[in-house]
């Protein structure tokens, strides 16, 4: 019994010094860490509690931020909120599909071509903000010699040229359009290489067992095999879609865009937080933000994460 | 005292008696309906509504011989354009004498009139192709002729109309100019075209445009725009402009820049020959067949009124009508072109009601509008244009709930579902605290169950049930769509393996597919589908229910789902499909589970929508119809052994050969009809001739 009892509290101070030895070896990485990412995090859910205008100490509000979120802010409630869900409902998955669908094209064909490819469909998303400065301002200009009123005047469909970046009609279609364009980043380049880390014997015993044709080589086959790659993909796409606020406004070259109509919840951050120097407010809002990425990423878990997990 | 009694009671109902009709009489002096705008399901229609003028006077002294333009000025003098006996008559409406006239050798065929705020006379003389400018006394001041400027080059002057703004520039219409209307300084200087009306090219002639070469361009009938028939500017200098050819294009009001800013278009005639405006803003046109629409300051169509008649002389009826004018008392005045006679018309109540309640709304003043909007609800309970009005005061004055009402008896669907966004926002704002907590309730709930039920025992329950729910014969059939939506491929194999292997047992897995189970789906679906479309709420129910054609949907839905499973059926046998008329007649019911849930979830969500989040119905619908087609399609493929092309190729053959049932079933039946038309007319001839 005593033998029993001495042999356990050895093995515990063994423990121990084990324990402290790994707690030497994570210190950098924690202290790391905290400082720059848990910190940071914690600090801004409690500004989210505050009314804080960079200038003066933050003076605890309790629940004010998130009563006047969803109560008063009408722009918050009648666009943003709206405008948020809409894009994100077609960019998200619209972009995740293109992504897989052009990966599993590219991983059909030889290998130098592929490489060439796939670095030009990845380069709107690395350049995009260059690009929309320079390719689809000038598409989209409002003046005649934008590309498509252009193209419009002279089949004679329109009277004066149409104000596509600065009038609400049009706004939140072309934004759609261009984040579609740029969608094919990081997370393309993963399905790409887990597609091509798919053991091939697989297809071949699949067709030996009666797999008719590609659609169910896709259905049965691929994405089975690749869920981590089409998780990240997933994950990539709906922090995407919650993030592209910028797009509208170097669009439209103005924060908020054009009536509210590109006003995206990240646009409607920075406008509290940077222009109105609100930072409390924009801290509430930017866990509302994280909430609903959460949410959406839960459902990607669902999809794809492993059962294990 | 008795007899004293009786004889005033006979009295006054003999008073009564006479009183009556003459009241009556007053009411019906009439000639003419007034109509007014109403929008119903999408289309337009002209309901009668209160007379909203009366004739009232008819000059027939002045002796006008093609009177052309009239105008009036603000002290009641009216200009009339006389244009048969080359003069200018000047007619004083209050004391209904003429008071003077422009006669003389310059005048040769005058064809308009305008008279500035200064009392400058400006007359558009086709004649002399000139536009002549007369002093407040009546002397000629000025000759405009065609200006020399090297941009008019040689186009046509040859002056119809002349309108001058405050700036004493003047636009002028010249017969056969296309390029617009042709603005001229005070100097009579060319300046430019002002307001230009764009050629509108038709599809066909679109395709050319861009097809063919310059030459064979040049061989085609040139297309030139609408004309321009008259111009009009108002106290504020606004510049006014009507069009002939084009109803789109029959009235527009002009920025300073020639633009139109009646963006969302007209309601109108394409045969419109004046306009003007009263003091308030009122803007009134009239055709050349004799009808008169007044608009609102925003081109709202408030109503019109007239005839076409010919060679029939009744008071208010013209046979050609080219030019109107508002006086002071807001009287209308026409012009008859070929019978020469003046014609008033007297505003009644009700207009003038309307009148006024605009003024007020426009004012800002909108609780002194809302009681005015009612007033013209009481006397037209029915009236677009008051319930319009009395849902927009109130809407500015938030009260919202109110105004909801009568947006929908007006059918203004937008500024209801803006209304309703207020409503809805107000409300939420007391739920919401109550969300939360139910939320958060939720999720402490789910987190207690994962802890206490750590063996899963509820999840097995719920599994258990369900499983039982599929087992059971006819339910467990409907609810089998459910499976099917889920994992399309799998399920239809199964139903393929169940179907036509002969002597299959029964596969792995709960509930299965069968022709009970598909024909209750197909009816579930025609319910759903029903609901769907005479049940949304308001604002997405564009078509009302009395509106739509019940029985043609009955049967359409039915002919088509039997036309698609007699078809498909046909087309893959010869085509080594796998599947027998059963399998093609269940495969279509179990697709559809996604679209019965999508329909139903729209029409619920509906009446919480307002137009603000209608993306969130449109991509439900999208989504539940693809997610629907995806399983057809799988379906299919499944059923008969297809491959992705096959499947693809089978599908089009199956609706072009519905296609031509339809067509053959359309022949026959009117071939039938011929016959039973003809068996008709052989009994009625025996029944005539023999009997």
């Amino acid at each position: 019994m005593i033998a029993a009892n001495t042999k356990r509290i050895k093995k515990s101070a063994a423990d121990v010094r084990e324990g402290r030895r790994s707690m030497l070896l994570l210190f950098p990485y924690a202290i790391l860490f905290s400082l720059f990412i848990l910190v940071p995090v914690v600090i801004a859910i409690a500004l989210g509690f505050t009314y804080f205008d960079v200038i003066n100490k933050p003076s605890f509000t309790g629940l004010m931020n998130y009563i006047y979120l969803f109560t008063q802010d009408t722009v918050f409630m009648k666009k943003v909120l709206p405008n948020t869900f809409l894009y994100a409902l077609i960019v998200g998955p619209g972009g995740y599909a293109i992504s897989f669908l052009l990966a599993w094209m590219l991983a059909q064909i030889q290998s130098i071509p592929r490489t060439i490819i796939s670095l030009a469909i990845y380069t709107p998303s690395m350049v995009g903000q260059v690009f929309i400065g320079v390719v689809w301002k000038t598409i989209f200009s409002g003046d005649q010699r934008g590309i498509i009123n252009n193209i419009l005047l002279e089949l004679n469909l329109i009277d004066t040229p149409i104000q596509f970046l600065l009038t609400k009609d049009y706004f939140m279609q072309i934004m759609i359009i261009i984040s579609l364009w740029s969608a094919m980043g990081i997370g393309f380049l993963a399905m790409i290489s887990g597609i091509l880390n798919i053991n091939e014997e697989l297809y071949e015993a699949a067709y030996v067992d009666g797999m008719r044709n590609r659609f169910q080589e896709i259905i049965y086959i691929t994405i089975p095999s690749m869920k981590p790659q089409m998780l990240f993909g997933a994950v990539m796409a709906i922090v995407n879609a919650f993030n592209m606020g910028w797009i509208g406004v170097t669009l439209s070259g103005a924060n908020p865009t054009p009536e509210y109509a590109g006003q995206l919840i990240t646009n409607h951050i920075d406008d509290y937080g940077f222009i109105r120097y609100e930072m409390g407010y924009a801290a509430a809002i930017s866990l509302m933000l994280l909430i609903v990425v959460y949410l959406f990423n839960k459902v990607a878990h669902k999809f794809f994460g492993s059962k294990d997990e | 005292m008795k007899r004293g009694k009786i004889t005033v009671c006979i009295l006054l109902a003999f008073v009564l008696t006479i009183m009556a009709p003459a009241t009556t009489a007053s009411a019906n002096q009439a000639t003419s309906y007034t109509y007014t705008l109403e929008i119903k399901s999408g289309s337009y229609e002209f309901p009668r509504t209160q007379d909203a003028y009366l004739p009232d006077k008819t000059v027939t002294k002045l002796e006008l011989s093609k009177p052309t333009d009239v105008f009036i000025t603000q002290d009641n003098r009216m200009f009339i354009c006389d244009s048969g006996n080359k003069r200018i008559v000047i007619y004083n409406i209050d004391t209904d004498t003429v008071v003077d006239e422009i006669k003389g050798g310059e005048l040769k065929t005058p064809m308009g009139v305008f008279v500035t705020k200064d009392g400058c006379i400006y007359v558009a003389d086709n004649g002399a192709k000139a536009v002549l400018k007369y002093s407040p006394e009546l002397e000629l001041l000025n000759t405009f002729t065609r200006p020399t400027q090297p941009s008019f080059s040689d186009t046509n002057f040859d002056p119809l109309k002349v309108a001058v703004d405050n700036a004493g520039n003047m636009y002028v219409i010249s017969e056969g100019v296309y390029n617009g209307i042709i603005q001229l300084a005070g100097t009579g200087d060319f300046l430019g075209y002002f307001a230009v009306n764009k050629t509108k090219l038709t599809p066909s002639q679109l395709v050319q445009k861009i097809l063919f070469t310059r030459e064979q361009l040049a061989n085609l009938t040139a297309t030139v725009p609408t004309t321009f028939s008259n111009v009009y500017v108002d106290d504020m200098g606004i510049v006014y402009s009507t069009s002939m050819g084009n109803a789109d294009e029959c009235l527009k009001k002009h920025n300073t820049s020639g633009g139109n800013m009646f963006m969302e278009g007209i309601v109108g005639w394409d045969d419109v020959t004046d306009v003007t405006t009263d003091k308030n803003g009122i803007i009134y046109t009239c055709t050349e067949r004799g009808y008169i629409e007044i608009y609102s300051k925003n081109g709202e169509f408030i109503f019109e009124f007239g005839s076409f008649v010919t060679n029939v002389d009744i008071a208010g009826l013209f046979s050609s009508l080219p030019s109107i004018a508002v006086d002071n008392n807001g009287f209308i005045w026409g012009v008859d072109k070929d019978k020469g006679y003046l014609q008033s018309f007297k505003p009644t109540d009700y207009a003038k009601q309307i009148y006024g309640a605009m003024g007020l709304y426009e004012a800002g003043k909108y609780e002194e509008s809302l009681s005015a909007w009612r007033d013209v609800l009481r006397l037209n309970q029915m009236s677009v244009l008051a319930h319009n009005g009395v849902g927009k005061a109130l809407f500015h004055a938030q009260r919202y709930e109110e105004s909801l009402e009568h947006f929908e008896v007006a059918e203004n669907r937008n500024y209801y579902s803006e209304a309703f966004w207020e409503v809805r926002n107000q409300k939420l704002q007391v739920i919401l605290p109550y969300v939360f907590a139910l939320i958060f309730l939720l999720i402490v709930v789910n987190i207690v169950i994962k802890r206490v039920d750590k063996k899963g025992k509820l999840k097995n329950f719920k599994k258990d049930l369900t499983n039982k729910m599929l087992d059971t014969p006819v339910l467990g059939d409907v609810l089998f769509m459910f499976r099917v939506a889920r994992h399309p491929g799998d399920r239809y194999y199964d139903i393929r393996v169940a179907n036509s292997v002969r002597g299959a047992s029964k596969f792995a897995g709960h509930g299965h597919a069968s022709v009970i189970g598909a024909a209750i789906i197909y009816v579930l679906t025609f319910i759903t589908y029903m609901v769907y479309s005479t049940m949304k709420g308001f604002i997405y129910q564009y078509v009302a229910v009395e509106d739509m054609d019940i029985g043609g949907s009955v049967a359409g839905f039915f002919v088509l789902i039997g036309l698609f499973v007699i078809c498909n059926w046909l087309v893959t046998s010869i085509n080594d499909g796998d599947g027998s008329l059963k399998t093609v007649f269940i495969l279509p019911a179990y697709a559809v589970a996604p679209l019965i849930v999508g329909m139903l979830s729209v029409t619920v969500l509906s009446y919480a929508m307002t137009y603000n989040e209608s993306f969130i119905l449109t991509i439900i619908m999208v989504v539940t119809g693809i997610w629907s087609f995806v399983n057809l399609f799988t379906g299919l493929m499944n059923v008969h052994d297809y491959s992705f092309g096959e499947t693809v190729r089978s599908f089009i053959i199956t609706f072009f050969f519905m296609a031509v049932a339809v067509i053959i079933g359309l022949i026959v039946s009117i071939m039938f009809e011929q016959l039973f038309g003809f068996i008709v007319s052989v009994g009625r001839e025996l029944i005539l001739n023999v009997i």
